[in-house]
């Protein structure tokens, strides 16, 4: 008399005090990346002054402008970034307009990422682990995560350092997505993998691909382990940009386009600030087209080309704030 | 007997509450000391966990009267069985003792009835939160570190588990990072000895309405927060009676891919702080979450009783469980 068993399907399921799904249809979620001190000289201003309530306002703005997922890093030579991370997070609990999403918890010192852990009651996400002390290290530090409840983020990075080609990307995720789920008894779907986004249009031509590399790395990822999730620090690809905003945003805005189509389903961003791709003046958006795809790019052409533009654009920033 | 090959044949039954029966007895002061414990220098009524130790006969036949009414599932008297929550009768070095007692308190009590039955090792939320303030005025302050709740709950365990525990029962969840605490124990404990780890059951308690935990979860949050536990039940109790618990079963059926398990109060309290919501009724409610297909272990907590135990189990004697989820 009963009816057919419930299907439950195996996606990402993170908490805050409310929950978060991330299904194959869910449209890419954004990580605020406001509350990290390593990325936001306003941020660890406040921390490092002990002004935790604005702190607080910082991690509440993301929230608003659409952050689903807040990330938290301590990483600063001049704080003790146990006591920040633990004072921050047990302050963060009891604000339930932004509790109510699942923190990532960002830290290179893993025993800052135990300390976040530490005062989370949601499904948080550890931001990462990697095999870059080896295989003994990053099983450890996994089991830990997962006795904590977190998904993980695992960045593609061994031994031999951190991959930066398309091939050496698919390599360690692979062997990272073995372990994790033969070894340690992670679940894909708790798995994230970040394959590194690198600075593009550095004048150097080696980096040219990078972009390339990290889309067509996501797409085969997704194509043998299709249940993990991919992400990764977007800001980082127009790092030779910086000062120029309207330039970097339309740069993200084509790299996410693009890597989005390929599998990237989250990304580290600043919330309020994505542009929408139809959006970018068309000859911006053609230029960043050709240097993020590495299309006409012979002796750095596209490179210089939007480093051109840029000038242009900057200076008519200038222009535009003096008045 | 294994327990996940029954719970696919049928709805089990947990007992009802401890402290509704303990009362009954109308122990005094003296009854709580008894020999070992008359010259302790704080009171000691009211230690409920204590009579494991004092009065283990008490425990052991109330026990009983819960296997004689359909119980299939009893909880051992261990709800404040941590050294956390004994400081509040200095007792905090008795922890261990205590959770090995209860435990030989619940096979006497299965020896009593001569029936099988499974020991669930009872885990309660201590008398303290990791996820909230105790003071207004400084929100970002803890009464508690998680490494003590992890320690605490750690001795607690290992109680349970060489007393001889089957199963371990972590219930009446107000605070979800004291549930997690107590699950990374649970976890570092197996690990640590290599011991078979005994199945974990999860119950969190809504608190009102508002369909959240005290800690301000909702349901799901709740349970996504959890399940790396791989618990082989996740449920509620306490609180609410089963009339406002209802929906909030009924979602939680949808939703946890392990067995449900579901043991409300008898309604809510009177205006005497009294629960008098009778066996029958309890017992017709549980049928219709049991004919609805939400549940596989069903039971009571605050107020009720043996007669409240006998009515749930009769009523859901001969309707099939709910059907475990597919995960696909």
């Amino acid at each position: 008399m009963m009816s057919e068993p419930i299907q439950i399907s195996p996606y990402l399921r993170l908490s805050g005090l409310e929950p978060l799904v991330i299904r194959p249809e869910t449209n890419f979620v954004n990580v605020g990346e406001r509350t990290n001190v390593t990325g936001s000289k306003k941020f660890a201003r406040l921390i490092r002054e002990n002004k935790y309530e604005e702190a607080l306002s910082v991690a509440r703005q993301q929230v608003e402008n659409g952050a689903q997922i807040i990330d938290v890093n301590m990483d600063d030579a001049m704080l003790d970034g146990v006591k920040a991370m633990t004072t921050f997070l047990n302050l963060l609990q009891s604000e339930p307009d932004i509790a109510r999403v699942p923190i990532m918890i960002d830290s290179s010192k893993f025993e800052i990422i135990e300390a976040g852990l530490k005062c989370v009651q949601g499904k948080c996400i550890v931001n990462s682990i990697s095999m870059k002390e080896g295989e003994a290290k990053f099983i450890e530090q996994a089991i830990i995560c997962q006795s904590y409840g977190a998904a993980v983020v695992v960045m593609a990075f061994d031994e031999a350092g951190q991959a930066d080609s398309e091939e050496r990307k698919v390599e360690i995720c692979t062997r990272a997505y073995k372990i994790l789920t033969e070894q340690v008894g992670f679940a894909p779907q708790d798995i994230i993998f970040d394959p590194n986004i690198f600075a593009v249009a550095t004048g150097l031509e080696e980096h040219n691909n990078y972009a390339v590399d990290f889309i067509n790395a996501t797409r085969r990822i997704k194509e043998t382990m299709p249940l993990v999730g991919i992400s990764g620090g977007v800001s980082n690809l127009s790092f030779s940009f910086r000062g120029n905003e309207p330039v970097r945003e339309a740069m993200h805005a084509v790299f996410l386009y693009h890597a989005i189509k390929a599998g990237m389903n989250m990304g580290i961003v600043n919330a309020g600030q994505l542009v929408v791709y139809d959006e970018i003046d068309p000859a911006l958006r053609e230029l960043c087209e050709d240097v993020i795809l590495n299309r006409n790019n012979e002796n750095n052409e596209a490179t210089e080309k939007l480093i051109t533009f840029a000038e242009t654009v900057k200076a008519k920033d200038k222009v535009e704030k003096e008045r | 007997m294994d327990i996940r090959q029954e719970l696919e044949k049928r709805i089990l039954v947990i007992d009802g509450a401890m402290g509704t029966m303990i009362q009954r007895y109308k122990l005094q002061e003296a009854d709580f000391r008894g020999e070992r414990f008359k010259d302790w220098p704080s009171d000691l009524k009211g230690n409920n966990d204590l009579l494991c130790i004092t009065q283990p006969q008490i425990i052991a036949e109330i026990h009983k009267q819960y296997l004689d009414a359909g119980a299939d599932i009893i909880e051992t008297n261990t709800f404040s069985s941590t050294a956390i929550a004994m400081a509040d009768y200095h007792m905090e070095s008795l922890a261990y003792e205590l959770n090995v007692a209860a435990v030989k308190c619940a096979k006497e009590g299965i020896r009593l009835a001569g029936k099988k039955a499974w020991i669930a090792g009872a885990i309660g939320p201590l008398n303290k939160t990791l996820s909230l303030s105790p003071d207004v005025n400084n929100p970002g302050f803890r009464g508690l570190t998680w490494d003590e709740a992890v320690a605490a709950y750690y001795e607690q365990v290992s109680g349970l588990s060489d007393g001889g525990a089957d199963l371990l029962l972590v219930e009446t969840i107000f605070d979800t990072l004291n549930a997690k605490a107590a699950i990374y124990a649970i976890k570092k404990y197996f690990r640590d000895t290599g011991k078979p780890e005994l199945p974990i059951m999860i119950s969190g308690t809504i608190t009102d309405a508002s369909g959240r935990t005290l800690s301000g979860q909702t349901l799901e949050a709740f349970y996504t927060s959890i399940q790396h536990a791989r618990p082989l039940s996740v449920g509620l109790n306490c609180a609410l009676g089963a009339k406002e618990m209802r929906p909030h079963i009924a979602e939680l059926s949808q939703l946890a891919s392990c067995f449900v398990s579901a043991y409300p109060n008898a309604g809510l309290p009177n205006a005497m702080g009294e629960y008098d919501e009778r066996p029958e009724d309890t017992g017709h409610y549980l049928e219709d979450w049991a004919r609805e297909g939400y549940v596989n272990i069903v039971g009571g907590c605050c107020g009720t009783t043996p007669d409240h135990i006998r009515h749930i189990a009769d009523h859901v004697k001969s309707i099939e469980p709910r059907r475990l989820p597919v995960v696909a």
